[in-house]
C-alpha cells in the first residue's frame, strides 16, 4: 500500500512534497513549516477569508 | 513575521490547555493533514470543540495571548462561539492581529459531512485522519487529493475505513489487488461494488459523479448558510460601532444578540436534509445523467449531529 501510496503522491503532490510526505513526523513538520515560511516570506498570503461557515 | 513552527506550537498548546481542563476539542483541517503525513500550505487552524463545552472553550481562547495580543472575532461576519449555533453547524472566527498577517483560529461543534461523533475518534490533539478525510468532500478541487491520501493513510495502518476516502481510479484498482473493499463498506459507499475496479471507464465515470454529489451538496449547504449571514454581518458593524478589533470578550454579548435576530440556530435542519441530498442528485442526474443516481452515496448518514 506504501508503494501505491507513494505513486500517488507523486502523480497529485509532485516528488518534492511526496518526498516531504513520506518523512518521519518530526522532520515532515519541520520541511512543511520551512517551506510555509519560505512562501510568506516571498509574499504569498496563505490565510483563508472568513466565510461563517466551514467549507 | 511569527515562523510557523511556533505557531503550531501555540494551537497545540491551546488545545492541550483547553483538553486538560475537560474540554472536547481537537484540531483538524490543514494542521491535522500535516500531522497525518499530507503537507498543507496552511498556518491557521480549525478546531472542533463540544458544543457543550462552548463558553468554556470561548473564555480561554479569549484570554489567551499571541504575542502579549488578545484575539477579537475575525471580521463582522463571525457567528458567535456559543453552543446553540454550534449545534447548527456554524464556525467562529477569531484573529490575533499578528504582523506582517494575523493568526486565525476557526472553531466549530460539527465537522461538515461527518458520519459519527468525532469526539470518540481522537488522537491526541488531532481528530482522526477518517473525520478529516470526511470534511474533504467539499466543493474546491484541491480538496480531494488531501482526502485519497488520508485514505491510503488509513488502509495502510490496518482501517478499513480508508476505502470510502480514495477518490482515483488508479489507486483503488491497486489497492483492490492487495485486499478487496469489505461488504460492510458497499452500503455506504455503492462504489465499491465495482471492485476489482478493472472497469475503468466505468470507475472513473462513478468518481466523477460522487464529486460532482459531494461538491454539489457543499455549494448548497454554503448557499443556505450566506443567505442569512447577509443580514447579520452589517447588524454586527452597526453594534460594533464599525470597530473590528473589539476584543472577542466584549464584541461576545453583540453578536449573540445579532444572532437571535438573523441567524437561526438549525439553517440545514430547516431547509431539510433530505431535500438538500434530493436537489442534489437531481443536479447530478442532469449534468452527469440519471445512470448514475444508483451508485451515489447515502450521505444522509453524513449529517451526524444535525439530524437530531
Amino acid at each position: 500500500m506504501r508503494k501505491i501510496m507513494y505513486d500517488f503522491h507523486v502523480r497529485a503532490f509532485g516528488e518534492e512534497l511526496a518526498r516531504i510526505n513520506f518523512l518521519p513526523e518530526k522532520r515532515r513538520k519541520q520541511a512543511v513549516a520551512e517551506m510555509i515560511d519560505h512562501a510568506r516570506k516571498k509574499g504569498v498570503k496563505l490565510t483563508r477569508p472568513a466565510l461563517g461557515v466551514t467549507p | 513575521m511569527i515562523p510557523y513552527a511556533e505557531l503550531e506550537a501555540f494551537f497545540t498548546g491551546l488545545v492541550t490547555t483547553a483538553q486538560s481542563r475537560g474540554i472536547t476539542c481537537a484540531i483538524t483541517s490543514g494542521m491535522a493533514c500535516v500531522h497525518f503525513g499530507v503537507a498543507a500550505t496552511t498556518k491557521d487552524c480549525d478546531v472542533l470543540c463540544a458544543a457543550s463545552d462552548a463558553d468554556a472553550f470561548r473564555e480561554l481562547v479569549a484570554t489567551t495571548t499571541l504575542r502579549d495580543l488578545l484575539p477579537s472575532y475575525r471580521g463582522y461576519i463571525s457567528p458567535p462561539l456559543d453552543a446553540r449555533w454550534m449545534r447548527g453547524g456554524w464556525t467562529a472566527h477569531f484573529t490575533w492581529k499578528t504582523r506582517p498577517d494575523e493568526t486565525c483560529l476557526d472553531v466549530f461543534g460539527l465537522a461538515p459531512r461527518g458520519s459519527g461523533p468525532w469526539q470518540t475518534q481522537l488522537r491526541g490533539n488531532y481528530v482522526s485522519p477518517h473525520v478529516v478525510a470526511e470534511m474533504k468532500r467539499t466543493n474546491r478541487d484541491k480538496d480531494w487529493p488531501f482526502a485519497t491520501a488520508l485514505g491510503g493513510e488509513m488502509l495502510d495502518a490496518g482501517r478499513p475505513e480508508g476505502w470510502l476516502h480514495l477518490y482515483d481510479a488508479d489507486v483503488l484498482r491497486k489497492a483492490a489487488r492487495q485486499s478487496p473493499p469489505p461488504a460492510r463498506m458497499l452500503r455506504s459507499r455503492p462504489l465499491l461494488k465495482l471492485a476489482p475496479f478493472d472497469d475503468t471507464l466505468r470507475v472513473k465515470r462513478v468518481l466523477l459523479a460522487e464529486r460532482v454529489f459531494w461538491s454539489e451538496l457543499d455549494e448548497l449547504r454554503i448557499r443556505i448558510y450566506h443567505r442569512h449571514l447577509r443580514r447579520y454581518t452589517p447588524a454586527v458593524r452597526r453594534a460594533s460601532g464599525g470597530r473590528r478589533d473589539m476584543p472577542a470578550t466584549e464584541s461576545h454579548p453583540l453578536r449573540i444578540e445579532c444572532a437571535r435576530v438573523h441567524l437561526p440556530v438549525q439553517p440545514l435542519r430547516d431547509y431539510g436534509l433530505g431535500r438538500m441530498v434530493a436537489e442534489v442528485r437531481q443536479t447530478v442526474s442532469v449534468t452527469v445523467g440519471p445512470d448514475v443516481l444508483d451508485w451515489l452515496p447515502a450521505a444522509e448518514e453524513n449529517f451526524y449531529g444535525l439530524d437530531a
